[in-house]
């Protein structure tokens, strides 16, 4: 996955590199070697430590290099033009389970009802939000996928968790919006917890939707999971399912 | 989202009797209320939920039957570069609130800042039609008198969806009469109902066009659209309120 990230650093690196080769104050050391096999010797050499680099970087997972990643394979995914949609559909989905934490965000955003749900309420609210989560988000992405993705800064804020705060900017839209990714890891792995667009918490968001469904139904947590069952029913049919324009 | 919306629909009505009327009844309101709510469990306060749910759906209705359809005509017709600087335009006539907010707050940079795109925008952008001061580095914020409130440490007090206005709890009513009485074009237009009215109407089909896609996409994905825009209306607000930078303090637990 971070094939990408790397292939664009070396790029981003490699000409600046033989830039400050090939600018450096002559001296008689330096000259000697100027016309033979040095330059492009220490540019490979160079280029395989950065490239090093990248690997133990890559091994040590840094966050910003984790949200650069996972935004192109998920904007990928979502304009490739040469899959299916159910097979977009479904990369989309393992992309979900395997870079974000779905099982602890459903329970945060059932909130105090995930107690009272009992084990089979519980299984099928998380079956049927991941459901939920692939075709909300997979709409709500869909007309950022020709957006590109800056990384401003990582502040770790312990516990294992950083926050990577990253602008948006797209074609159609002047102004740049504003996402922090909110990462934790989990088993040596870093994955996501939250995205906040503009100050916004999706899971926040969420979990008051599904608070107020179930108040309005008396506390019924049967409410929310018939509410979810039937929007899952509209992506298996493909009605919502439709992620490119 | 942009949430200034709410404020151009309301000044939209332009009627200062009403605002009057709000602002006594809110300031009623406020004074009972309300300890700041948790971050997390923001979802609860909102007494008035039956009354709020049915003005938002006549607010829902007045936005599919007119205001929503006019965003689109507006897009399909004006071309791309006007409505840009449309946008710019009804940006800058807003300088002279947000440098004053930029001031209650005790905000030197960040008025010094409104004040140079003013002056920059309005001289060599063609009275705002262009944003040259963007160019330059010198990028834009907002700021009203809700948010000064909110610097100040005032609650939000309960949700609120006003006919028109949208959600607006007490202390962002009490910020955007506020708002209507310092800004100068309120009493440059005083006398000019029409010119007024049309600014308005610019103003908010402008404000609704920018988000077209982005409200459409919420009511589609969203299970219940009323909690949806309560809490991403109280989020903004608070984002707002910090000028945009996270809250490190209070950021939801995900572990209990």
């Amino acid at each position: 996955m971070t094939a990408f990230v790397m292939a664009k650093q070396i790029w981003k690196t490699c000409p600046i590199l033989i830039i400050k080769l090939t600018a450096a104050p002559p001296n008689g050391f330096y000259l000697m070697f100027m016309r033979s096999k040095f330059i492009p010797l220490t540019a490979v050499m160079l280029l395989a430590a950065t490239l090093s680099f990248h690997i133990t970087a890559r091994a040590a997972v840094v966050p910003s290099a984790f949200v650069e990643s996972l935004t192109y394979s998920a904007f990928e995914t979502l304009r490739d033009p040469a899959i299916s949609e159910k097979e977009r559909f479904s990369k989309f989905r393992a992309l979900l389970s395997d870079h974000v934490d779905m099982p602890r965000i459903g329970r945060f955003v059932l909130g105090a009802n995930w107690k009272r749900a009992d084990a089979a309420q519980q299984a099928e609210y998380q079956k049927l939000f991941h459901n939920y989560v692939i075709s909300a988000y997979a709409g709500r992405l869909k007309d950022y996928t020709e957006a590109k993705i800056s990384i401003k800064d990582t502040v770790s804020t312990g516990k294992g968790e950083h926050i990577v705060s990253t602008l948006i900017t797209h074609p159609k839209n002047p102004e740049p919006v504003h996402v922090d990714w909110r990462l934790r890891e989990n088993a040596g792995e870093l994955q996501v917890l939250d995205m906040s667009i503009e100050g916004i918490s999706m899971a926040l968001t969420q979990r008051s939707e599904f608070a107020s469904i179930i108040q309005q139904n008396n506390g019924d947590i049967n409410a929310l999971l018939t509410r979810l069952r039937s929007s899952a029913g509209a992506i298996s049919d493909g009605k919502q399912v439709s992620i490119t324009k | 989202m942009d949430l200034k919306l709410t404020k151009r629909l309301g000044a939209h009505l332009g009627a200062a009797t009403v605002i009057v009327g709000m602002l006594a009844t809110s300031m009623a309101v406020l004074a009972q209320e309300n300890p700041a709510p948790d971050a997390a469990e923001e979802d609860v306060n909102d007494p008035f939920e039956p009354l709020n749910r049915a003005i938002f759906s006549f607010n829902l209705g007045f936005d599919k039957i007119i205001l929503r359809p006019a965003a689109i005509a507006y897009r399909a017709v004006v071309p791309a570069p006007a409505r840009e600087s449309t946008t710019n335009f009804l940006d800058n006539l807003e300088s002279p609130v947000i440098f004053l907010n930029d001031l209650l707050q005790g905000k030197p940079g960040r008025a010094g800042n409104t004040l140079a795109r003013f002056g920059l925008n309005t001289v060599i952008g063609f009275f705002g039609f262009f944003d040259p001061a963007e160019s330059m580095g010198i990028e834009r914020h907002d700021e009203d008198f809700a948010q000064t409130l909110g610097t100040w440490g005032v609650s939000s007090g309960p949700y609120l969806m006003l006919p028109f206005l949208g959600p607006l709890p007490p202390r962002d009513t009490v910020g955007f009469a506020a708002d209507i009485f310092t800004d100068p074009m309120t009493y440059i237009l005083w006398h000019h109902r029409t010119a007024n009215l049309a600014l308005y109407g610019v103003d908010i089909v402008d404000q609704r066009h920018q988000v077209i896609d982005e409200f459409d996409e919420l009511e589609k994905s969203s299970v219940d659209y009323y909690a949806a825009i309560r809490s991403l209306y109280r989020q903004s607000m608070n984002d707002r309120i910090r000028d945009g930078k996270a809250d490190l303090e209070n950021l939801p637990d995900f572990d209990n």
